[in-house]
């Protein structure tokens, strides 16, 4: 079996976080690389600092007014909520017997995930919190500091994350080679196929370039082309496609360095490469 | 006085010789009606017109043979008329409380069924395919983009006014937070503290600003989820009526000339259009269309959800011939007109259309039912609903519970069906008539009433009809062929159950009782065919089952508990006779008459009617026989009587007024003091002018005498008086007739009280002379001279007594009895 692509795999939580599929997406996928998770809760100074402020208020949607905070009940309802989402966690990896450290830190999440992701190579978080409304979520404080990072992230919309396709992006640079060989690692575990998603122009080498990566890791590949190869073009692919798991490298041309955009625009998981 | 009957009259017997046949074997069974042709008249003539309010009663006694002949009759016409249409109920999708009944031709409606449960099965397949394709999710996916664009904007406009105004929006475990920040942070309490306060102020002010902003984010939101569903259900309509149309349209053709058929499958279209969620989750997907695609643990269609779209074949006529012919044996008011189940479900009883089930009305719908009076009127309601279904021409199904407002269970209102039928009620003529008195409606509905009877002429020109009757209840019965002996024995039974040697009977179920016991007894003895032996055995057998307490009540007699000489002479003492029916059989008694007589006022007292044991018939009886005596033996001056009449050792009630002539006997012995021989019985009714009329049961009353004499020993001189007009009825049995030529039994036919008295008595009755009067020697000169001295006497108590020189005493009193 080949090296996983990631070893060290950090999943950053807040309060408000995420559904129960989350934590289930991330203990697959340690379970997939064979490797044990680490787990970053972070107590968000900002939210606790509010609820001491006497001026703070409170928006509460059923209620649709402003209310001012009970003293201690913010610091209060955080900590049980922070407590809930690491007993899920910890559920979850139980369930599919992968180890789990849980380190809870009372910290601004932006900082404090920058440090913790110092000893990750892979950066789980989610892209929405729990909703507000159906299909109002905030998006959480973990989810910028993660992309602004330099390690790899995986964002989850919605905390799921198909295992059975991997689409990858790929147009011979260094950053679309360095996709493709994540794509074949994660596809190779159990010999499945990926979806490599083509330029329109010199795509029958780029084809070529593919194939002749196949052999070792025993995938198989199907072909789908980006035509024009933008990102607007790449996410009204990906709409079509319906499901999988996007693998494109942050050096992406197809980026232009604006990672944010395809994690907005984007109907499944992505998962942004970084060399560092 | 009358000679004794000759063995012939006593019992005529069928000659086997005058058959040409050898067994019934050799004989078709008849293909007409015998000896009904009055009713068989009223049956063609029922059948024949077609109007409204011609429906048929046929009246007769029980086991006529009614249902027989008139289904014969009908099963002929219904061949040359036409099958009429199927009926199926489906459900109306406007309203699903009242289901649609919808006619299709003849054998059509159970491939309607099946071809709708093929066309949703396919439904099944073809509509989650669709939601399965690639263009279908892409264009799914741009609405849920585009509304996912929708919510962001909204929230994001606050997000970013918040923003502006540096305050920081958090989501919270209950909501949302605000909170003024500082250069990208929220502020503490202490860094809020040392602000102007009119900074504070600010900060608070615009806080409270986004209030607004954020309730109307959130307002906004349910408002595009609809909009996004309204989209989303337009795309499914789009694509699910694509889909629908293309297998609705290929159905359409096969029905394309019945268009009440074509109006329901437009309908059902629209309405799979609009439920196709329910078939994409049938498939097996999780999701539904409204939803989202894919999501786990989404909801599960009932599986009865689909019954909506089944067709219920209520009647369907796929293996009738010609018009349908049902007979409903027993006609509760939902076996009459139809019913709905109700299934439970969680604790409540729900219905639908799949639910109603066929009656005998949908069932006959076209055609002819059959229905028994009786089981008719005696189920609640049938009969009122029969006759509003036949008065309205259609079929409305109703529960006894509704009718009544008793359930308050929610039901549904299935479309009437028209209702285009015959029917044909069978019934005793009591029920005719009855119906005909008191129910105003019946003579409008049921004009036609075809009237069996129960006898036919015994003519030699019925006799081979009469054979072939026989023959046909042979082979209904599957019975071995009869011998020309045993039909002769069944003819001799025939008259017997009639009572009359000039009469055949018409109750065929009674012969056929006999026939299939005679088919027994011959498979008993080992015989291929059933001889006269046979037919015998079975009525001998017969009378032994049932003839138990005949045989307890000669008993009694025979060893003298119960007092009937038969043998020597009593003066004011006679024979009568009675019959008992018990269930199906019946037999005569002896009863010993008394009459006792004095002189009084009291005229003749009916014990019976004293002690309230005889019946109206017989008190009438008793009455005529004081009109007789009256103007027979006192033309000319009143009658001074008292006189007792009693059937002895009679403990039960007495009717009718057969024993009359006996009881006059008896009457006129104890007058005339004269002994009547107690070596006969008599029986027959007696009218005012001293003539003997006919009574009913005069073999039973004839065997039941005879079994007692036999008993004891017949002396040659015993036997039978009974009234000349009986003997045509007279069909006795065997050893009887044998008996009597040989001489020692005796059955003598009167006309006259005046025959009975001189047979009784041995002496003259008497006949008036010229100068008016009996004579001496006469039983009636003894009568007439015994009222007399009564007279007589009466007026010796009634003379004042003679004066003894004291004034006259006026008691104005008259003495009520001599001596009293």
């Amino acid at each position: 079996m080949s090296q996983p692509p990631f070893r060290r795999v950090l999943v950053a939580l807040e309060a408000g976080g995420p559904d129960e599929p989350f934590y289930r997406a991330a203990a697959e996928l340690a379970a997939r690389l064979g490797v044990a998770l680490s787990a970053l809760l972070v107590e968000d100074e900002d939210l606790l600092r509010m609820g001491e402020l006497p001026v703070a208020r409170q928006f509460n949607p059923l209620k649709g007014s402003l209310q001012p905070f009970e003293p201690g009940s913010l610091a209060r309802e955080v900590r049980a909520e922070l407590n809930e989402t690491r007993e899920r966690l910890s559920r979850a990896c139980e369930r599919l017997g992968i180890p789990v450290s849980l380190q809870s830190v009372r910290a601004r999440p932006g900082p404090a995930l920058e440090e913790a992701s110092e000893e990750a190579d892979l950066v789980v978080v989610a892209a929405t919190g729990r909703p507000l409304a159906r299909r109002i979520g905030i998006r959480p404080s973990t989810l910028g500091a993660a992309l602004a990072s330099r390690r790899s992230v995986l964002v989850l919309p919605g905390g799921e994350l198909t295992t059975t396709r991997w689409l990858v992006p790929y147009d011979g640079t260094d950053a679309g080679k360095r996709a493709l060989a994540v794509a074949l690692q994660l596809a190779g575990r159990d010999g499945r196929q990926i979806t490599v998603l083509l330029p329109g122009a010199g795509s029958d080498e780029l084809r070529e370039q593919v194939n002749a990566a196949l052999p070792p890791s025993g995938v198989s590949a199907q072909f789908l082309q980006i035509e024009p190869p933008t990102l607007p073009a790449l996410t009204e692919l990906l709409r079509h496609v319906s499901q999988g798991t996007l693998i494109i490298d942050a050096e992406s041309e197809l980026l232009h360095g604006d990672a944010e955009k395809l994690i907005t625009a984007a109907p499944g998981a992505v998962l942004l490469v970084r060399s560092g | 006085m009358p000679d004794a009957l000759s063995p012939a009259e006593l019992r005529p017997r069928f000659d086997p010789k005058r058959f040409s046949f050898k067994t019934t074997a050799e004989l078709k069974p008849v293909d007409q009606i015998v000896g009904q042709d009055r009713a068989v008249a009223a049956i063609r003539f029922g059948i024949g017109i077609d109007k409204g309010g011609y429906n048929l009663f046929a009246m007769g006694p029980e086991q006529t043979g009614k249902y027989q002949v008139v289904r014969q009759f009908l099963e002929k016409a219904a061949a040359r008329e036409p099958t009429p249409g199927d009926w199926c109920y489906v459900n109306n999708f406007a309203d699903e409380k009242k289901p649609r009944a919808l006619e299709l031709p003849a054998g059509k409606a159970a491939a309607l069924r099946e071809r709708m449960s093929e066309f949703i099965e396919e439904l099944k397949v073809a509509i989650p395919a669709v939601f399965e394709s690639d263009d279908y999710r892409a264009r799914r996916k741009a609405i849920e983009e585009h509304f996912k664009e929708e919510h962001e904007k909204v929230f994001r406009g606050v997000q970013e006014a918040a923003k502006d105004k540096e305050i920081a929006l958090i989501r919270t475990p209950m909501g949302l937070g605000l909170a003024p920040m500082k250069n990208g942070e929220v502020l503490n309490p202490e860094q809020f503290g040392r602000l102007p306060e009119e900074e504070r102020e600010t900060m608070e002010k615009e806080m409270q600003e986004l209030q607004e902003p954020l309730q109307e984010a959130f307002a906004r939101v349910p408002q595009i989820e609809k909009e996004e569903r309204e989209k989303i259900r337009e795309l499914n309509r789009e694509v699910t009526t694509h889909s629908v149309s293309h297998l609705i349209k290929e159905l359409s053709r096969e029905y394309e000339d019945l268009p009440e058929v074509l109006e329901h499958l437009e309908a059902l279209r629209d309405d799979v259009v609009e439920n196709a969620a329910s078939f994409v989750l049938s498939s097996g997907q999780g999701g539904e269309p409204q939803g989202r695609p894919g999501m786990p643990g989404g909801p599960m269609v009932d599986p009865a959800f689909f019954r909506r779209y089944e067709v219920n074949v209520l009647v369907d006529h796929a293996g009738t011939e010609g018009a349908p012919i049902h007979f409903e044996d027993h006609p509760t008011l939902s076996n009459l007109i139809g019913r709905i189940e109700h299934q439970a479900q969680f604790g409540a009883l729900i219905t639908d259309f799949t639910l109603i089930r066929a009656g005998a009305l949908h069932l006959a719908n076209g055609g002819y039912l059959i229905l028994d009076a009786r089981k008719l009127l005696t189920q609640p309601f049938s009969w009122e609903s029969l006759k509003r279904a036949l008065n309205s021409e259609c079929i409305r199904i109703e529960s006894a519970g509704e009718m009544m407002s008793l359930v308050s269970t929610v039901s549904i209102e299935p479309e009437r069906i028209p209702l285009n039928v015959k029917i044909v009620l069978i019934g005793e003529p009591m029920i005719y008539y009855l119906l005909s008195a008191y129910d105003t409606e019946f003579s409008k509905l049921f004009k036609v009433v075809a009237d069996f009877d129960d006898r036919m002429d015994n003519t030699e020109d019925n006799h081979e009809n009469y054979a072939r009757l026989l023959t046909t209840l042979i082979e209904r019965n599957a019975l071995k062929p009869f011998d020309a002996g045993a039909v002769a024995r069944i003819f001799d039974e025939s008259v017997r159950i009639v009572g009359d040697k000039e009469k055949l009977t018409a109750f065929t179920e009674d012969l056929s009782d006999l026939m299939r016991e005679a088919d027994h007894w011959a498979a008993d003895a080992g015989r291929e065919s059933v001889s006269a032996e046979d037919v015998q055995r079975a009525v001998d057998e017969k009378i032994f089952r049932v003839g138990r307490i005949r045989d307890r009540m000669q008993e009694q007699i025979i060893r003298e508990t119960m007092l009937i000489d038969t043998s020597g002479t009593q003066v004011g003492q006679v024979n009568g006779l009675a019959v008992y029916q018990l269930g199906q059989f019946s037999f005569g008694k002896p009863s010993r008459i008394t009459a006792a007589v004095r002189l009084g006022r009291g005229g003749i007292i009916d014990i019976e009617r004293e002690a309230k044991l005889g019946g109206s018939i017989h008190s009438k009886g008793v009455l005529i026989l004081t009109g007789y005596l009256n103007s027979r033996y006192a033309p000319h001056h009143p009658i001074t009587l008292s006189a007792s009449i009693v059937f002895e050792q009679s403990y039960g009630g007495i009717d009718g007024d057969s024993a009359s002539v006996a009881e006059t006997c008896a009457l006129l012995s104890a007058l005339s003091e004269v002994p009547i021989t107690q070596e006969l019985a008599i029986t027959g009714s007696l009218n005012q002018r001293g003539e003997v009329q006919a009574i009913g049961g005069v073999n039973e009353k004839i065997e039941g005498f005879y079994d007692i004499c036999n008993a004891r020993g017949l002396s040659g001189r015993q036997g039978v008086i009974i009234p000349a007009s009986n003997v045509k009825h007279l069909m006795l049995r065997r050893d009887i007739a044998d008996t009597a030529a040989e001489g020692r039994f005796h059955i003598y036919p009167v006309t006259t009280v005046d025959e009975a008295l001189e047979l009784l008595t041995g002496k003259k009755a008497g006949t008036r002379g010229k100068n008016g009067k009996f004579h001496k020697s006469s039983v009636n000169y003894k009568v007439e001279k015994k009222l007399e001295e009564f007279s007589e006497r009466a007026r010796d108590f009634n003379r004042p007594p003679k004066s003894t020189g004291t004034a006259k005493k006026k008691t104005g009193k008259k003495s009520e009895e001599p001596g009293t």
